[in-house]
């Protein structure tokens, strides 16, 4: 069987055949990434004692970690890895002047309703300030115990469960 | 030749029981507490979707906090999950509109849009900026946008020009800043948002574009 | 002009920007590859990134290609492969979890728009997609990339006949789709 291409269809590959232009960025982002390689060392060769001394130690951090998981899964609970992570702190204030108590409730504190209470700093003002992640954090102000409400100076969330929320925005800014 | 190719074989299964020890650990804390929290029924069906979005190669801490901040509000076990598996399409709708491998920050932030409103159409239009270090904080600038009220086009066409003139991510953050006071000073916040984007546009990637709070 | 094998030989000799020379005489041919099987730019773009950076560590290992373009073309084929097949489970694995939970909200993912290879027309961009990865794999590398069939096998892992028969079905489906549908 005759392998050329049926003629009709040459003018439709011409078109394919077109190599297209490479974009800068692109290309940018190639030559970045192989710069990297060609600054690699080469392989080690690691004696077999050695290899085993590596092995022992990675299973001791696995352990470490398998048994610090939990703690791991809630960031404000482990201050102490702090320097893994970036953190901004946040101030939240709001005016409350019937509240004996008021705590703040979201995504940082695993929505528990009495781990985070503000503070009256004069009469009225309840403020905390707060070490949170970047990214997105749903929040809202528990006043009494018993009544929710979104932050007047804060952004409105949508409400998945029909109680008022806030959404608060911690831009991610690259390390310098 | 043969030992290193022993070592290197060696070395991969040390990985690959490492990554299994790793998560297994992760999801047992992440059912932990679902459990401890939520009707039995209900944390049954939750950590059933959580499986399934490992499955899908989603992160599944944001399906956690949604089921927990349910629970501390009170509903209903129906609107937990129907809330968590909200938040999982949402999820592959954004890596879908985003395309590639995108990191787990900017995955979420992508789905924040979708919920607070953004389609994946203009999610789409970042995806020529996924691999800018600052795609992030784009995405989080334009949930917070949308969020304020800038109708949500507008707010894509913004940060689109923010990302096109290759500012840091801590422009956003200043852009932020900015568009707050004006709002609370009563600025109109689409006008407030056009401004502050166009200055910063204009000042370009500078230190002076130094934005947020650092411990 | 140093040949391809050359600059092999000087990348070895500790000159590892030789390789920057085989990257740019074969970039676009590499880009137009993964741009016309995976249909979109930036997903082709970071193929052939990752392709490129597999193709330089393989160099560096010792890997001595014959037919160094077909070669590259090959690596680039499998990362387009990868990509396919995560791809495809994700959405199946999706839409058979989503079916599940709620059949009656079920939604059709609409594939959203791309960049167009440069300009293409877009019906001969729909009846690409049309093809099969296999069928429309054996069309590129046949008349696109021009490769012989040893090579196309020697890349694709598949025999030279059944190459054939798939550039066969490839080009009668291509024939329906955009001379007889006119």
């Amino acid at each position: 069987m005759s392998d050329d291409l049926d003629p009709r269809l040459e003018p439709w590959f011409r078109a394919l055949r077109r190599e297209p232009p490479a974009r800068a960025d692109a290309r940018m982002r190639l030559q970045t990434a192989l710069r990297a390689e060609y600054a690699r060392p080469a392989r080690l060769a690691l004696a077999p004692q050695a290899t085993l001394l590596a092995a022992a130690v990675l299973v001791a951090l696995a352990s470490a970690l398998w048994f610090g998981a939990e703690r791991w899964s809630r960031p404000e609970a482990a201050p102490g890895l702090a320097k893994y992570e970036e953190f901004t702190v946040t101030q939240f204030v709001l005016h409350a002047d019937d509240a004996r108590s008021v705590t703040i409730v979201g995504d940082f504190n695993d929505w528990d309703p009495d781990a985070t209470p503000l503070v009256q700093t004069e009469a009225g003002i309840w403020m905390v300030d707060l070490r949170l992640r970047p990214g997105t954090v749903r929040y809202s102000f528990l006043v009494d115990g018993k009544e929710w409400r979104a932050d007047p100076r804060g952004v409105p969330a949508p409400s998945d469960f029909g109680r008022p929320t806030s959404i608060a925005f911690i831009t991610p800014i690259e390390a310098s | 030749m043969r030992s290193r190719s022993r070592l290197r074989g060696t070395l991969r299964t040390i990985s690959a029981v490492l990554l299994v020890i790793l998560i297994t650990g992760e999801a047992e804390a992440q059912d932990l507490r679902l459990r401890e929290r939520l009707e039995p029924g209900t944390a049954a069906t939750v950590i059933a979707l959580m499986d399934s979005a490992r499955t899908l190669e989603l992160p599944t801490e944001p399906l956690v906090q949604k089921a927990l901040e349910g629970e501390s509000k009170g509903a209903t076990g129906d609107a937990i999950v129907r809330a968590v598996r909200s938040l999982i399409h949402d999820l592959v709708t954004a890596r879908k509109a985003l395309g590639g491998e995108i990191g787990e920050g900017e995955l979420l932030a992508a789905a924040t849009v979708l919920h607070v409103g953004g389609t994946p159409g203009q999610l789409e239009r970042l995806r020529l900026h996924r691999s800018h270090a600052a795609l992030s904080a784009g995405l989080t600038g334009l949930a917070y946008l949308i969020s304020r009220g800038v109708p949500a086009e507008q707010s894509t066409d913004l940060i689109v020009a923010m990302l096109n003139a290759r500012l840091p991510g801590r422009a956003f953050a200043t852009l932020q800043e900015l568009v707050e006071t004006d709002v609370r000073a009563g600025a109109p916040v689409t006008t407030a948002a056009t401004a502050h984007v166009n200055a910063l546009i204009r000042m370009g990637p500078s230190d002076r574009t130094s934005g947020g709070r650092r411990p | 002009m140093k040949t391809d094998e050359e600059l092999i030989r000087d990348l070895r000799s500790g000159e590892p920007a030789a390789f920057d020379t085989l990257v740019d005489r074969h970039y676009g041919a590499c880009l137009r590859l993964a741009w016309l099987h995976l249909g979109q730019r930036e997903d082709a773009e970071d193929v052939v990134q990752d392709a490129l950076i597999r193709a330089y560590r393989a160099l560096r290992r010792g890997d001595t290609p014959h037919h160094s373009r077909a070669w590259l073309l090959g690596i680039v084929l499998n990362r387009c492969r990868s990509h396919l097949q995560k791809v495809r489970r994700r959405r199946l694995l999706f839409e058979r979890w989503w079916a599940r939970q709620d059949p009656a909200s079920l939604r059709v993912e609409q594939d959203y728009g791309a960049e167009t290879f440069a300009g293409l027309d877009p019906k001969l961009q729909e009846a690409l997609s049309a093809l099969s990865p296999a069928l429309r794999e054996a069309l590129l590398l046949r008349y696109v990339e021009d490769l012989t069939y040893d090579e196309m096998s020697m890349i694709t892992g598949v025999k030279v006949s059944a190459l054939k028969m798939r550039v066969k079905r490839a080009t009668d489906r291509l024939r329906e789709w955009l001379l007889e549908e006119s």
